[in-house]
């Protein structure tokens, strides 16, 4: 499957991945990019029939464990230290811009 | 043991019950080369805090004239990969992105050695992210190597291999998801080990790729990566993929490697057809080739084995490692944690859009790839049909280990490159991890040990694997080599 990288893909790609990239960006990705994908086209190349895919290393069944909350960094004067990341605090959480018009 | 010269745990603990030298004392030694820190291997050091430890632990020593029992790294210096989190010590990924973040809580690897005694020197250098195999993408500058100030360290974990060598700690955390604690290792002349998939809890690392990334020690010895890794090995319930299964004696496997009767010495080792070919620079070979040769001497068997899948590991983790972060990393978005942009009116599309410009060329690169592997109308000739092959290499793997104990070949074809050397080209880059990348996508644990120097002093390192859990076999054999004399 031979893809033809274009910068116009790679534009389509990157806003898939909310990534913003110039005009300059985008041909400079697409070739860069293009050539690591015609690398790996070689992967057409194998007989994977009847393969099934492998995602987890060990096949174990996803551990659970009972519904108990408990503290998460507990701060040294009660509130929770994870607001120390937050770049704005409002009411106990993380202030966030605007981004519904009219809320 | 002169000030200035300890290297090892062995050497400091010693000097430690013999009451010959404090912890303060042994921490300055290694200070003093992380705050210069001429090989930019460190991003933050905490030398006030590392002082406070230092000064309880002087007391302590001198309260109990014993180092305590239950903390078999007291007063030991470490540095800690970039990519592990350490609650209010900045924990940046080498980026833009996470710059200023001050994480709320620590890695549970980290805590482990935290709560062994081991004394916190600082935060190590890295590319960024954990993308890369030369430490040259960086938001903080590249790293420098230890000896060679034109070359790499190798990468990711470059900081942590400068680190060891310019003696600014004694032993190092990295993490291991293609090669980047060994490559490193094996650049710089140190011992690099990556866990089994699952031995050390993930919880804290930052993620790359979940069914790769491992942390995993850097020392001078094999005996001071197996004291780490025996700290940090074991179930954490924090981390739904790490193990349940025991955790081995890799401190007893050292001292075992020393019988006369020894295990290793009846070892059978693989060595793959695949991984003694062309790219192999002459100097590489020869030097792997003698350690190969030494073992033989002693007793152990060497057996060729075939990996026929090798040649598609590096296509096979440009499309799952890839494909993996492009999903990690889309929790930097400028919300809970990291850069936020000061932009308002934006659309949430085009917040993220700036939330996420932060991010350097390797990473945008990558998450380019991945997003690519992942999209509908390639998912499944990309990255589906990736996951098959990486069933094969596993396979491979499984096959030979029924006729082998350990598999070797060279951690790397080439030694340390010149900075710039391969930057501009990424596939160039990316075909550096042919020999380390197959253990991650098989999830084995696997070990680089120094076996010589080439031409121009650079050294030379050569690889280790055995199957899933058999870390003790890996050290004993690793230690065996080490402690062979001149």
């Amino acid at each position: 499957m031979k893809v033809q990288v274009t910068a116009d893909l790679i534009k389509k790609i990157a806003d898939l991945a909310r990534l913003e990239l110039s005009d300059e960006e985008a041909v400079r990705y697409a070739e860069q990019v293009g050539k690591v994908i015609h690398y790996i086209d070689e992967l057409s190349e194998v007989d994977v029939t009847g393969v099934a895919p492998m995602v987890q290393p060990f096949d174990v069944d996803t551990p659970l464990r009972a519904d108990e909350p408990g503290p998460f960094a507990p701060g040294r004067d009660g509130s929770p230290r994870i607001l120390e990341c937050a770049p704005e605090v409002a009411a106990d959480g993380f202030k966030v811009p605007q981004i519904i018009e009219g809320a | 043991m002169a000030a200035g010269e300890f290297k090892t745990i062995r050497q400091i603990h010693e000097a430690y019950a013999q009451g010959r030298v404090r912890p303060s004392e042994v921490l300055e030694q290694f200070l003093k080369p992380a705050l210069a820190n001429s090989h930019n291997a460190f991003i933050t050091v905490t030398a006030d805090a590392a002082r406070a430890v230092a000064r309880e632990q002087d007391a302590r020593l001198a309260r109990d004239k014993a180092i305590p029992k239950d903390q078999p790294l007291f007063g030991v210096p470490m540095g800690i990969k970039d990519a592990i989190v350490t609650e209010g010590i900045r924990t940046t990924c080498a980026s833009k992105m996470l710059a200023s973040y001050i994480p709320p809580y620590s890695a549970t690897a980290y805590e482990r050695l935290r709560r062994a005694g081991m004394i916190t020197v600082g935060k190590l250098n890295m590319d960024e992210f954990a993308m890369g195999g030369s430490n040259e993408n960086s938001a903080f500058g590249r790293v420098i190597h230890p000896t060679a100030p034109d070359r790499v360290p190798g990468g990711s974990s470059g900081g942590s291999a400068a680190a060891v060598v310019e003696g600014s700690a004694v032993a190092t955390l990295g993490s291991d998801t293609g090669g980047s604690v060994r490559l490193p290792a094996s650049y710089c002349g140190i011992v690099g080990l990556k866990p089994t998939y699952g031995r050390v809890s993930r919880y804290g690392l930052v993620a790359f790729a979940s069914s790769l990334d491992q942390i995993g020690p850097l020392a001078h010895s094999v005996e001071d990566t197996a004291h780490v890794l025996q700290v940090m090995a074991g179930h954490d319930p924090m981390d739904s993929t790490s193990s349940r299964e025991a955790v081995g004696d890799y401190v007893g496997a050292v001292e075992k490697a020393r019988a006369s009767d020894a295990d290793w010495r009846r070892m059978r080792i693989g060595v793959p057809r695949q991984y003694f070919t062309d790219g192999i620079t002459p100097e590489v070979a020869a030097s792997v080739e003698a350690a190969l040769k030494w073992y033989e001497s002693q007793g152990a068997k060497l057996v060729p084995v075939d990996l026929p899948h090798t040649k598609y590991a590096v296509s096979v983790y440009y499309v799952v490692a890839v494909s993996e972060a492009s999903a990690n990393l889309s929790r930097f978005d400028g919300i809970r944690f990291g850069y936020r942009p000061e932009t308002q009116g934006l659309d949430l599309a085009n917040y993220y859009r700036k939330a996420r410009s932060q991010f350097g060329p390797e990473v945008k690169r990558r998450i380019l790839l991945g997003t690519f592997a992942l999209t509908s109308g390639y998912y499944d000739a990309y990255y589906g049909r990736a996951c098959q092959v990486r069933r094969k290499i596993r396979e491979d793997f499984d096959r030979a280990f029924q006729s082998v104990d350990l598999i070797a070949c060279p951690t790397s074809p080439i030694t340390a490159f010149k900075a710039g050397e391969k930057s501009h080209d990424p596939l160039k880059m990316y075909l550096v991890d042919v020999f380390t990348i197959s253990a991650n996508l098989a999830s084995l644990p696997a070990i680089s040990v120094p076996c010589g120097r080439d031409g121009s002093g650079l050294p030379i390192g050569f690889q280790l694997m055995a199957p899933h859990f058999h870390e003790a076999r890996l050290v004993q054999a690793a230690a065996a080599f080490e402690g062979r004399g001149a």
